[in-house]
This record gives structure tokens, sequence and C-alpha cells, in this order.
């Protein structure tokens, strides 16, 4: 369990460096320094077994509160309790010297993070064979690629089971098929009760394994709920910062209306599968489909992107595209005037509940000027095909020859 | 006095008490900090004993062979006795300046470390000093050794080796806890102290002797906290004879206060140091 409570961090700031001497000088009477804010008032409860996970743009007190957690930083004010062994994965690899072995790193490293020398000693074939490294785990870590150092020190940092667990951005390095691995073990972890706070910009790995979500913004936590919903509301607020930060909305009534942000220059209306000409919202996988969106242009505005992302019911991107991948230009569009923006493709996608958004913006991505981007706008239903079945969510169908040799 | 308990022993004894819950921990790192330091060399360790040797030859071929110093009252004084003396003081101040200078980095050396993995940094300078004073006890066996075999020998008063070079260990400990605080705040302080310990050598009779010195510079031997030390060695070696009682208590007073003194600024400061490493 991890209990938090009115947790504040203020890091004094010290503009130039030289005004700390005159405050050392005089005892501290005479205050030179600016403070900062990095953490302020927040207050947290995570039960036993559950997966917290924190989102935040860079800079919004993320990694300071994992820093406090895990006690290499100490907070201004404020209290936490965490009940057992906590073990974090921050940094991978943060204390391994390159001219030693893998295996002489695992010792010392080990020793650093608290484990014990027979701890070690027992666990030492298991973090060998866990990272896969085969003979270079006895040669000097300078000779390994980059998957491989993390491969080793993921292995050693989540070889003994903790109570509670940490881990800090750990899953975005090493190549797919670890980072599949290492989800499995912090799966395993979940499964088995570990209280996990996760701390992640990869959407995907955050509604996987969260059980519930906070986001964080200039040291506050302004909203804690359901991840899929979290992710929604912290991507309207990577949208904010594009625009400067001024005109920003949101409009979350209820949780299964459609999330949308943006300044509104340009407004998504109406979005319609349709498939033969009408409007449906189950369709046969495989099917040629237009997806229509109707946008209302509040101002003028020359060459706008428009975009589509599909996803699936747990919420992971299935397929996204947009006009500037496609098009050379869209326009130019007068005020108060409409625009069908058609998309049309064979949704060779596999059977199951997706749901689409959509979003109008300046240039390649929403990060810039983002005029809307509305979430699962729509929900449809992809059944299967009679005459061929298959697994998983791309439709693809091989030739398959049989040679006998 | 409850003040001076609170600001100068407490911290002192948390300390202690830190270094000995983790003595394990000190061990392993030590041990990789000495394989470290020569990894990959060819010679390896053994660059531990041909240090000390090449500073100890230019040592006596300057002095003894170029400038012809005498050790006065030393009987057939020679090239030879003079290495004796100048080892006598030359290798326990090496151990001292490794321990302070490499203790001043010590934070920002293992900053990746502080900033990273929840850690007991109160640790780090004991590291330094634990491979300083293994390096030194290496040199030494040699050394003694050396004189045991030559017709040189040694005295009784060797054997108080062990507490000298204590008091001498815990002087340094206390300069590297004070100068590695600063050096996080200031960075200016790790040249500071380069040069100090340049100045620092040529103003305690270590290449020279004392009585060699001119009159009117004695009477900064006395502010020479080293030099307490550094005689010390020489009585025990060279002359063969204890170290006078006056000697004693300067030696245990500069090593308990700056060892009490550097406790203080590591405890007041540990909070903010890795925020600022």
């Amino acid at each position: 369990m991890i209990e938090i409570h009115q947790l504040s961090k203020v890091y004094k700031v010290y503009n130039p460096r030289s005004l700390r001497i005159k405050e050392w000088l005089t005892l501290g009477k005479v205050k030179k320094h600016e403070e900062f804010w990095a953490l302020k008032n927040i207050s947290l409860n995570i039960q036993p077994g559950r997966v917290f996970g924190i989102v935040g743009m860079n800079g919004a007190g993320k990694s300071t509160l994992l820093k406090i957690l895990t006690g290499t930083s100490t907070q201004t004010s404020g209290s936490f309790k965490m009940n057992g062994t906590v073990s974090a994965l921050l940094e991978l690899g943060a204390g391994f010297h390159p001219e030693m072995t893998g295996e002489e790193n695992v010792v010392t490293n080990g020793r650093i993070i608290g484990l014990s020398r027979d701890e070690l000693m027992d666990k030492m074939e298991e973090i060998k064979e866990f990272s896969e490294l085969g003979d270079f785990f006895f040669k000097p870590v300078r000779t390994y690629s980059s998957g491989m150092y993390v491969r080793l020190a993921f292995s050693l940092a989540s070889a003994t089971r903790p109570k509670i667990l940490i881990i800090d951005e750990a899953l975005s390095v090493g190549d797919a098929y670890f980072q599949q691995k290492c989800l499995r073990r912090i799966q395993e972890f979940k499964e088995s009760g570990v209280t996990i706070l996760f701390v992640s910009h990869d959407a995907g790995a955050v509604k996987l394994l969260c059980d519930e979500v906070g986001l964080l913004d200039e040291g506050q936590l302004i909203s804690t709920g359901d991840p899929q919903e979290m992710m929604e509301l912290y991507n309207a607020m990577l949208s904010k910062v594009g625009e400067g930060g001024k005109e920003y909305i949101i409009n979350r009534a209820r949780t299964t209306e459609p999330m949308r942000s943006g300044n509104l220059k340009a407004q998504i209306k109406k979005i319609i599968l349709k498939a033969s000409g009408k409007g449906v919202t189950a369709i046969e996988t495989g099917s040629p489909v237009d997806l229509e969106i109707h946008v209302q242009f509040n101002e003028a505005i020359a060459n706008p992107t428009v975009g589509i992302m599909i996803r699936d019911r747990l919420g992971y991107d299935i397929f996204g595209t947009n006009t500037f991948e496609v098009l050379e230009s869209t326009g130019s569009h007068g005020k108060n005037s409409q625009t069908i923006f058609r998309f049309s493709f064979p949704l060779n996608i596999g059977p199951g509940d997706y749901t689409v958004t959509a979003a109008v913006h300046s240039s390649r991505t929403h990060l810039e000027e983002c005029y809307e981007w509305a979430d699962r706008l729509l929900t449809f239903k992809v059944l299967p095909k009679s005459d061929y079945h298959f697994l998983g969510v791309s439709l693809i169908k091989p030739d398959i020859r049989v040679e006998q040799i | 006095m409850r003040q001076i308990s609170d600001i100068l022993l407490r911290p002192a004894l948390h300390l202690l008490r830190a270094n000995l819950q983790n003595i394990g921990l000190i061990y392993d790192l030590t041990k990789r900090d000495l394989k470290l330091r020569y990894l990959g060399s060819y010679l390896g360790r053994y660059w531990n004993i041909v240090h000390p040797l090449a500073m100890i030859s230019i040592y006596t071929v300057v002095f003894a062979v170029v400038l012809e110093a005498k050790i006065p009252g030393m009987a057939n004084s020679s090239t030879f006795s003079f290495s004796v003396f100048l080892c006598a003081g030359l290798l326990p101040w090496n151990a001292f300046t490794e321990t302070v200078l490499r203790g001043t980095n010590s934070y920002l050396e293992h900053g990746h470390l502080i900033k990273k993995v929840a850690f007991p940094i109160e640790i780090l300078q004991s590291i330094s000093t634990a491979s300083a004073g293994l390096t030194f006890w290496i040199s030494w066996l040699l050394y003694f050794g050396f004189l045991i075999l030559s017709d040189f020998g040694i005295g009784w008063p060797m054997i108080l080796l062990p507490v000298i070079f204590f008091l001498q260990m815990m002087f340094a400990l206390g300069l590297a806890y004070i100068f590695s605080v600063l050096n996080v705040f200031f960075r200016d302080i790790q040249q500071l102290v380069n040069i100090i310990f340049q100045l620092w050598f040529w103003v305690t009779p270590i290449v020279y002797l004392k009585e060699n010195a001119p009159e009117e510079l004695q009477f900064i031997f006395k502010f020479n906290p080293f030099f307490y030390f550094v005689r010390a060695y020489q009585d025990i070696t060279v002359f063969k004879q204890w170290p006078s009682q006056g000697s004693w208590i300067a030696m245990g007073v500069i090593a308990s206060v700056t060892f009490c003194l550097g406790a203080s600024f590591v405890s007041f400061t540990k909070r903010e140091i890795p925020d600022e490493v």
C-alpha cells in the first residue's frame, strides 16, 4: 500500500549560484533564493495490489515524485508511507561501469540497490537467464548494444519480488521482444499482488497495466481516474500546450461523451461510417467503407489537416492517418464553410468493437495548433467474414502453397 | 555544551553508525574502486607499487644526490638513509592527499548514483579513504621489509604506526567531508583544494628536515596540522623514538575536531545534496 499525504517539494534556486554564499554567510537570515515548487500538496492512496499510473508532461513533477518515494530526494513538507519492500526500476543501469563485465556489474549494483550478497548469489543464474545475454554476461558492459544493456539492467532490477514496485519509463527501451518480456514480468508481479506505481508516456502500456491513472501537471495532481479517460485528458493537455495554452476547452459531461479539446477555429460536426453509400454501425471485415468527417470552419483556414484514429476496445491504436500524410493540400476553407473529408478504404481489421477519434489541426500533428480533437466520436463493430476466419486485428490473406521436398 | 554535542557529536556518531551498518557495501565498493583504477592496464595493480617507487626515486635523486641534503643527527648519513627518511613522510602524505582529493570529488563522481538510487550517501568518502588506506599499507609493507632486510633496522616505536595512521585518516576523512560538501555547491573547491595541497606539501617537512628550514620560518610548522603526523612517522621509523606527548595531543585533537566538523557538514546538507549534484 502507498499512502501519500500532502507531499510538496520546493527547490531552492540560486541565480547566480554565488547568492548561496551570501545566504550561508548570514546563516540563512537573508533569503537570496527563489523557490520552485516541483510538487504541490500531492495526496494519493494506492491500495495493495493495484497498479497506479502517472502521466504528465516533462517537468510536471513525475520524476520528483518518484525520487522522493524511492528515497533519493527528500520532500519539503508532507509525508508518505509505504508498507513493505520497495524496489525501483528507474534509470536502468545507472551505476553500471563500462569496463566491468555484466556479472561484476550485477554484483556491485545489486549491492548498491540493497540486495544482500547471498540473495545475489541465489539470483545470479536467474538474472543471467532472463537477460538472455549468453556469453556476453561475462564481457565488459562497454561491448554491449544499448538493448543488451537495458536487458541486463532490467533483469537485475526485477530479480527480487518486492511488495511495492516503482517503474519509470523503463519499458520504452529495448527491442519489442524484450519489451514484451518485461511487460509480462510486470504483469506477473501485478497478478501476485505487488502494488505498482507506473510512470510512462506509453499510452498502450499504461492502458494495459494500470487500474487507475493520475494526471500530473505543474506539480499538482489534477485528476485521477480510469486509464482510458485519463489518457484522453492527457492528450487534450498536449494539444493545449501546442497552442500556447490559452483557449483550452475540455468538454466532459459524462465519460461516454466524446472528449473534445482544441481552440475550435474548426469543429468536427459529424462523423459517419458508410458502406455502399449508407451509414452503418456494424460491418463485415474487409468491406470497402467511407469514413466521412464533416468539418465546420469558424475561421478562414488554408490547408488544414484532418486525421482519424481507429482504436480497439482496450484503447490500443489500430490504425491512424491524416490528410497531411496522403494529400498535397486540402485547399482553402472560408469562414463558416462546411467541408466533408472522406476517407475511403477497405476495412481490413479483425472482428471486434472499435472507436474512431478524429481531429482537425494545422499541420502534421495536433501538437502545434489544434482546432479540435475529439475522442471516441463513433463506435462500430466489425463482424467476422463468413468465408475466411482469422485471428487478430489485421486482415491479411496469405497465399499458401504446399510443396513436397 | 548541549548545543555543541548536537552540532558536532551527534552527526559524528550518526556517521560512524551509518558506516558500520554498511560495512559490507563499503567493502564491495572499495574492491570495485581498486579494481577499476588500473583496469585494462598491463601492469594492473602493480601500479600501486610503481607509483610510490618512482616518486621516491625522483625525490631521492633530486635532494640527496643533486642537492646533497643531509639528515642531521644520523650516523653515516647517505643517499640510502635519505630515502628511508623520505618514505617515512611521503607514503603517509600520499595516502592523506589521495583521501582528501578523491573524497572532495566523491559526491560529484558518484552523482549518477546519488540521483538515481536510494543509497547511503554518507559512505561515499569512506570508499576513497579505504582504497587510499589499502594502497598505503601495501607500500608501507614493502618499506617495512626493506628496513628489516637492510642494516637500517626497526625499533619498538614502530608498533605505534597503526595508531598514528588511524588518526591521520580520521583527519583526512574529516577534511574530505568538508570539501566534498562545499564542492557540491561551489565547484571551484576542487581546484582550490588541489592548489592548497601543492602548497601544503612544501610547507611540511617531508622532503626536507624541519631543522634545515630557516629559523624565521619555523613558526609555520606549529600551525601546520600535518606537521605533527609527519614528525611522528619520522620519529618511529628514522629516529626509532617514541613521539612526544605534545604531538599525541595535537594529533588527537586535530583528528577528532576535524572529523566531527566534517560530520556536521555532511549531516546538515545531506537532504540537499541529491538535488544539487
